[in-house]
């Protein structure tokens, strides 16, 4: 009965000390936000032939484009890229590569 | 009051008083941080906002600040903050992964407006991230 007794004074002092150790912390919180944009770093395009002589028929199968992109990131879509797929550009036009993630 | 040579005769009264002070722990902050805008590409990526102060006070001993964010951040981003700290020793800049100590050792009394420093970061790989928004709490515990 004694060790019953003395069980029940623990779990008494126990939870009091739960209790006023609660008591002792108090909380506040902040909302964060983020996002990651998609890159759209400016490319720069090549076409090879670079020049296509006057007077000479090139066939769209010697035409191709190339891309160099600053970010490092190959680009996962071609759009609006002269040579690709094989289009031959008019003469003497220039070459407008546009990428896009 | 006795006159010399007068017989006086002292009368005391006594009350017994219960003395207590009470635990005292408050924290709040201030200032909303904007959204925190990192471009993919390149190497690691991070965006820093410095605008959120916090404020507290306690007449506790050996306190401390726990920052916990309320779910993990997504794969290939982290969030870290930082606490300034006038009264306990700042543990500089902690990254935030369920719950970790960001301020030890803060001695009683109270410190106003302690910049806060978040700073969001993203590695190569992560190269678009719809707005995402966490919770992080501050919490002044012993």
């Amino acid at each position: 009965m004694t060790g019953r007794r003395t069980l029940a004074a623990l779990v008494l002092l126990i939870g009091l000390h739960g209790f006023a150790v609660a008591q002792q912390s108090a909380s506040v919180s902040a909302t964060v936000r983020f996002v990651v944009l998609p890159l759209h770093t400016a490319a720069s395009g090549s076409i090879t032939p670079s020049a296509i002589p006057a007077n000479e028929t090139i066939s769209a199968e010697r035409i191709s484009v190339g891309i160099s992109s600053s970010s490092g990131l190959a680009p996962s879509r071609l759009l609006n890229a002269p040579g690709y797929p094989l289009i031959p550009p008019p003469r003497g036009s220039s070459v407008v590569v546009t990428i896009t993630d | 009051m006795c006159s010399p040579g007068a017989s006086c005769q002292n009368v005391t009264a006594s009350q017994a008083l219960a003395l207590e002070v009470k635990p005292v722990a408050r924290i709040v902050v201030s200032g909303a941080p904007p959204p925190l805008v990192v471009s993919a590409g390149g190497g690691i990526a991070s965006a820093t906002d410095v605008t959120s102060t916090y404020s507290l006070v306690t007449n506790l001993r050996s306190m401390r600040i726990v920052a916990s964010i309320d779910s993990p951040m997504p794969s290939g981003t982290s969030l870290a903050i930082t606490l300034q700290s006038a009264n306990g020793v700042s543990r500089g800049e902690v990254e935030i992964t369920g719950s970790a100590e960001v301020v030890a050792g803060i001695a009683p009394g109270s410190e106003t407006d302690q910049r806060i420093t978040y700073r969001f970061s993203a590695l190569p790989g992560v190269t678009e991230l719809a707005t995402g928004e966490r919770t992080v709490t501050l919490t002044l515990t012993d």
